[in-house]
């Protein structure tokens, strides 16, 4: 494992940020209007009801908790989109540059675009809406932890499909995630799924966590179980991540990395 | 003896033929194209290897697989006298390419490319040898540049530095000087010779510029559908194809100027006062020195060589 290297690519991947606006803006712009459109859609439900407070701080805690799971799993793939687009998936694979170090270049530059934009979006939500997602205490760095854990498993499997499949399937990376967030009931209790949509909560940790969440906020109590059960399913699905990305990779060496670009 | 730099045994490459829809897969054997088909080679220290063929011949997939970025079907790949497998990122570390048919970021300046690659390759004293490179290839003006302000034949040159970035022993050229200025591209062809005769840097040089190749490869390997269907000096190949032709527009003594051919047992045709004759590149000196000792007097000579471009036409064309 080379610093070094690893450093390179974070610059590469800063290099780009700086470089593009609708990078600028898939980082920040989305995130800011997501907490516009619930902060107002929470005030208004205020102002109907004074006591739907806690309902209006769930709402915009749900939805920023769950951009984190959506930027950790759109970083990963977009690190991946950015080479094929540029084509410099073979210049980067060429050089002695490893598979891992590009998986962790990847993460850290994730991890603070994510600590950027939430910050960002957390304090908007604060000053515009008085909606204080730091309200649940010790327990939000738990919290944050599993869903970027989350974010990144699901983020490897997309990854490891566009090295498989290629830029065929490249809306994966940034709408695949939404596939689960009905299930990870963000916004309401998983009691308001069908059953069988309770049954796919129960194998999601976003699941748990946003349980947890509400359970925080509406009742003040924090249930130690669901933050287990949210870790466990997530060292299982990083490690299934991890090891069908690393698969895919190599099938796609096997089919030439070169038909990518 | 020149120590051996990279050494290519058996390499096969076979690709799937997908099936138009997928659920053919179940039911349909799979089938497989060969596009190496079990060729070895090596080269030797300080060697400027040409790989040529034509279009489909194999010759990117090879380098690709000579990359890493291509898993061969088949056969083993030996650089600086490690196992390519097993020490990759060691190897990968002398060891560079380019093409002319890749891009860097097109968002990001030349500066900002090659500071990349500087890290990637671990490169000390990043700054200076970045200014030095960029120096070599005239490009200094570029730095500030993104790459998609760049014309192709500066993307070129800028591709050129970041291949000699990390001053590597061993480098695939794809196509190197496609799209320079002829000045520039000569540069590049005395900085490549210099290259190997100071440094003994080893290339494998992929052009279809012909008399390039004749110009700065020490050996060719000429591929065909996957295979190796010949290897040899540039001359030697250009040679292989067909006989030297010398044509004399004779003065006087054409009697005597046949004597001679049939003595030396040479093809000949004659029209009018010309003289064709078919010889070796080799024996042209002792025709005209026969020619010469027997008084035979010339106003015209052209010496028409066989050249790579000939052999390289022929090869495709049978392979048509």
């Amino acid at each position: 494992m080379s610093i070094t290297r690893i450093f390179a690519m974070i610059l590469r991947h800063y290099y780009i940020l700086v470089h593009s606006i609708d990078q600028m803006t898939s980082t920040f712009f989305w995130s800011f209007l997501d907490v516009f459109l619930w902060g107002f859609t929470s005030a208004y439900l205020r102002y109907m009801n004074n006591n739907l407070v806690e309902i209006s701080t769930a709402l915009l805690s749900g939805l920023i908790l769950w951009l984190i799971v959506n930027r950790a799993n759109y970083e990963i793939g977009i690190a991946l989109m950015e080479e094929i687009w540029n084509q410099n998936l073979i210049n980067i694979f060429s050089s002695p540059l490893k598979f891992s170090e590009w998986v962790i270049s990847a993460l850290l530059i994730g991890l603070f675009k994510i600590i950027v934009a939430i910050g960002l979006a957390s304090l908007m939500a604060y000053i515009l809406y008085a909606a204080n997602i730091f309200s649940l205490g010790f327990y939000f760095i738990p919290f944050v932890v599993n869903l970027i854990l989350f974010g990144w498993a699901t983020g490897f499997v997309t990854a490891g499909l566009v090295f498989r499949y290629g830029t065929s399937i490249q809306a994966l990376v940034w709408t695949g995630i939404y596939i689960l967030m009905p299930f990870s009931a963000v916004y309401y209790p998983v009691s308001i799924l069908p059953p069988i949509g309770q049954l796919v909560a129960k194998i999601l940790p976003t699941a748990y966590i946003f349980e947890g969440m509400r359970q925080i906020l509406y009742h003040h109590t924090f249930d130690i179980n669901n933050l287990l059960s949210a870790t466990t399913l997530n060292l299982i699905y990083l490690t299934l991540g991890i090891l069908i990305l690393h698969r895919l990779f190599n099938v796609s060496k096997e089919k030439g990395l070169a038909r990518l670009e | 003896m020149s120590k051996i730099i990279l050494s290519v045994s058996n390499l096969t490459k076979e690709f799937e033929i997908a099936p138009k829809y997928f659920w053919e897969r179940i039911y349909r054997p799979k089938k497989k194209f060969t596009v190496v088909d079990n060729i070895s080679f090596n080269i030797k220290e300080g060697e400027i290897l040409g790989l040529l063929g034509p279009n489909g011949a194999g010759k990117t997939t090879t380098t690709q697989m000579l990359l890493g970025i291509t898993t061969p079907t088949k056969g083993e790949i030996t650089v600086f006298g490690m196992d390519f497998k097993k020490n990759r990122t060691k190897i990968l570390q002398n060891l560079n390419f380019s093409s002319a048919y890749l891009n860097l970021p097109w968002r990001l300046t030349v500066e900002e490319n090659l500071r990349i690659f500087a890290g990637l390759y671990e490169v000390g004293n990043v700054k200076k040898r970045i200014e030095e490179i960029l120096e070599t290839f005239e490009a200094g003006d570029l730095r500030k540049k993104k790459i998609s302000q760049l014309s192709a034949g500066q993307r070129t040159k800028i591709m050129l530095c970041k291949a000699f970035l990390n001053k590597p022993k061993l480098v695939y050229l794809d196509e190197p000087t496609a799209s320079l200025d002829p000045d520039i591209a000569e540069k590049m062809r005395s900085y490549l010779l210099n290259l190997q005769r100071c440094e003994n840097t080893s290339v494998l040089f992929t052009s279809h510029n012909m008399s390039e190749v004749e110009e700065v490869c020490n050996r060719v390997i000429f591929l065909n559908h996957g295979k190796i269907v010949a290897e040899d000096t540039p001359r030697g190949l250009a040679r292989r194809n067909r006989k030297t032709i010398v044509k004399l527009i004779i003065r006087d003594g054409l009697k005597r100027s046949v004597h001679v051919i049939k003595e030396l047992n040479f093809k000949y045709k004659i029209t009018e006062r010309s003289i064709s004759i078919e010889t070796d590149e080799r024996e042209v000196a002792i025709l005209l020195a026969e020619l010469a000792g027997k008084g035979v007097e010339y106003d015209d000579i052209t010496i028409d060589k066989p050249d790579l471009e000939e052999f390289f036409i022929s090869m495709t064309r049978k392979a048509v």
